[in-house]
């Protein structure tokens, strides 16, 4: 009864309830494409640094490797025998395990036989490059940054074990150009110098195959993807610097790490796994989100303020109009909490159409600006991304109920205070 | 006012001529000590045997030294895992090359070598075509007149960019150095041995025999140097050519 009054209430004024209601529109819409915004970039970012960066979910290192591997490779990397430890740690949670996969990162120099310049290498087992290339997340949230040919590196290999994928900045430097694969032999031979485990300079013969990105602007002038027994031969080494997890749902990513490292500590074993989230091992993906976040808090506060600001607005002054009316509920024996109640339900009617509206229209723009392809360059991000906007419908849901607990709230407030009034004041108000 | 004007006119001529006589002390200084460190025009052929000494661990490489002029071969001959890579010096542009390569790999005369030795420091010296001298001061150390020069590197592709130099007056022969940052910060020191001799020219002449490289902050990580058996040789051209180091 007090709902159907409160929903017929809204066209008495419609002129108002259209503006209330624009306002929340608006606010709703805002929120919604900027949540979609950042959806989208999560998911990229996250798809980039567990799959493209070779990240894994669960990153396991020597313990305190992560810090020292590089002044002391032999003594923080994992062997052989170690690995076979953690694989079978990791039975226990082998039902959560899409696979496991190792790599071994490096630095040194790839010269073309004339000039030599810096490269930054991860080698990547086979199997880990041929999933993390074709993944289903990789393909939905991330193929920005994938270049044309990045899914012929693992077929590259199979045919010829020193193939090497590199940026195209980096082949630039030792004047090679993209596409690698059509160079003539001779060109797309390289040798690649490192400092080996032993602190010895050694060097290998390498064929360029194909370009890949490393999506970060700080590391494309010199990143490498490589076979895994490729830099393993570089550093004269059969260990590795890392292992990698990749879960089938990381919903519940944080506790599995914690308990990994629980298994590790109770066993006295010296290993330390890491979430992809960790600043330590995505710094990118870390310091992207972290801005991200503190921009949306700042937009939503706006927002929020402003359709707060709107609602408040619009029932002060139904109010004020209806302070007779009002006068006369109480006179019939309406109690205060009721007629409170009662437009509050107004607002809230309100608030749930215009959500509802909001979302078709939110959808229509995302629509749009997708079929619009409009790419630009993040700041600090190698390539151009597509800018997109999802509608996500958990998130509608979300900000629905928050636009309703903020109107709820808000109408309630103001129509109490109202309520203070004695009933032959309210009666006796002329409206002004 | 005639002979005020005179008198700046001979001061100015005095201070001129005492920094190009210090510049050219400098160079005939470095040059003579070049020497004494493989920088002749003549074949000669040495071993070096590297001892590092880091983080407690110790480690040895053995070199053979083929020098002439500008170019040098220096072959690896332990431990059998290095066995056979070359590293090849041409003028100041510096090639590796192992067997197993299909081409040469064009490296940094600044990259460690091993332990506190860079890549620069194994092959013969030529300070004195490489870097500008400066006589900064004179020192007596252990009873002998010592001139401390400022070497500063002459192109950006040299082993270091600033060595403070200690040669001794006496002997013509440096004694020590110190590797400096481009801020003048000391990063490494080095200590040199003349033990060994060789004959340049029919003149039996001192030849340096032990280079103690020291990390100038962690003192115990060091590279000790030892020169074995130099003799003048003459080498064909051809083993300093990087083409002729091809699979």
């Amino acid at each position: 009864m007090m709902w159907r009054m409160a929903f017929r209430n809204l066209f008495r004024n419609k002129r108002r309830t259209m503006a209330t209601g624009a306002a929340v529109i608006a606010g709703f819409v805002g929120l919604i494409l900027l949540g979609g915004y950042i959806f989208y970039v999560e998911k990229g970012l996250r798809a980039n640094a567990v799959y493209l960066l070779n990240k894994g979910h669960i990153s396991i290192f020597k313990k305190e490797g992560l810090q020292k591997y590089a002044t002391k490779r032999s003594f923080y990397e994992i062997k052989p025998e170690e690995q076979k430890v953690i694989l079978e740690h990791l039975k226990k949670y082998e039902n959560n395990i899409e696979w496991t996969g190792h790599a071994i990162t490096g630095s040194g120099l790839i010269s073309n036989g004339e000039k030599s310049v810096p490269f930054m290498a991860t080698g990547v087992d086979l199997l880990t490059l041929e999933k993390s290339l074709n993944h289903p997340q990789v393909k939905k949230w991330a193929h920005d940054f994938l270049t044309k040919d990045a899914a012929d590196f693992v077929q590259a290999i199979k045919s010829d074990p020193l193939s090497i994928s590199i940026t195209a900045r980096l082949g630039e430097l030792i004047d090679r150009k993209t596409p690698f694969s059509q160079l003539p032999e001779e060109k797309r031979n390289v040798q690649l110098a490192g400092m080996d485990v032993y602190g010895d300079l050694n060097a290998v013969d390498a064929d360029l195959s194909t370009s890949y990105s490393t999506g970060s602007e700080l590391l494309e002038d010199a990143g490498m993807l490589a076979p895994y027994e490729l830099l393993q031969k570089l550093y004269n080494t059969d260990g590795a610097y890392y292992m990698m997890v990749y879960l089938k749902d990381d919903g519940h990513l944080s506790r599995t790490v914690a308990n990994l490292n629980h298994d590790f500590e109770k066993d006295n074993l010296p290993f330390q796994a890491y979430p992809f989230n960790d600043p330590a091992i995505s710094p990118n993906y870390v310091g992207s989100m972290g801005f991200l976040y503190a921009m949306a808090g700042f937009f939503v506060f706006l927002i929020c303020g402003a359709v707060a600001l709107s609602i408040v607005n619009s029932l002060t002054m139904g109010i004020l109009e209806r302070t007779r009316e009002i006068g006369t509920l109480r006179a019939i024996g309406f109690q205060p909490q009721q007629i409170s109640w009662m437009m509050t339900q107004e607002s809230l009617w309100l608030c749930f159409l215009s959500s509802l509206f909001g979302i078709v229209l939110a959808w229509m723009i995302s629509v749009v600006v997708n079929l619009a392809h409009f790419t630009f360059s993040p700041p600090g991000v190698a390539v151009a991304v597509q800018f997109r906007l999802s509608v996500n419908p958990t998130l509608a849901v979300m900000i629905t109920a928050l636009l309703l607990a903020l109107v709820g709230t808000t109408s309630f407030i103001v129509t109490r205070f109202k309520m203070k009034m004695k009933v032959v004041e309210l009666l006796s108000d002329s409206g002004a | 006012m005639l002979k005020n004007i005179n008198y700046k006119i001979l001061i100015t001529i005095l201070v001129i001529s005492r920094l190009a006589w210090a510049d050219a002390l400098g160079e005939k200084l470095l040059k003579a000590s070049d020497r004494s460190r493989g920088g002749v025009e003549h074949g000669m052929t040495w071993d070096t045997e590297v001892t590092t000494i880091e983080n407690g661990e110790t480690s040895t490489r053995k070199f053979k030294v083929r020098a002439k002029g500008a170019n040098a071969n220096v072959e690896a001959l332990e431990p059998a895992r290095n066995k056979g890579e070359i590293y090849l010096f041409n003028d100041r542009t510096m090639w590796f090359f192992k067997p197993s390569l299909r081409k040469p790999v064009s490296i940094s005369s600044r990259q460690k070598l091993t332990g506190q030795a860079a890549n620069g420091d194994i092959a013969s010296t030529h300070y004195a075509r490489d870097y500008t001298p400066t006589v900064e001061k004179t020192e007596m150390i252990k009873g002998d007149k010592v001139y401390v020069l400022m070497l500063k590197a002459k192109a950006n592709n040299l082993t270091y960019d600033k060595i403070r130099y200690w040669i001794s007056d006496k002997t013509k022969r440096a004694i020590k150095a110190e590797f400096l940052t481009l801020q003048g910060e000391p990063f490494k020191r080095a200590t040199l041995e003349y033990d060994n001799k060789i004959n340049i020219d029919g003149k039996p002449t001192p030849f340096v025999s032990k280079m103690e490289i020291t990390d100038a902050k962690f003192e115990k990580n060091k590279s000790i140097l030892n020169y074995i058996n130099p003799r003048m040789e003459d080498h064909k051209e051809s083993i300093f050519n990087v083409n002729n180091l091809k699979r």
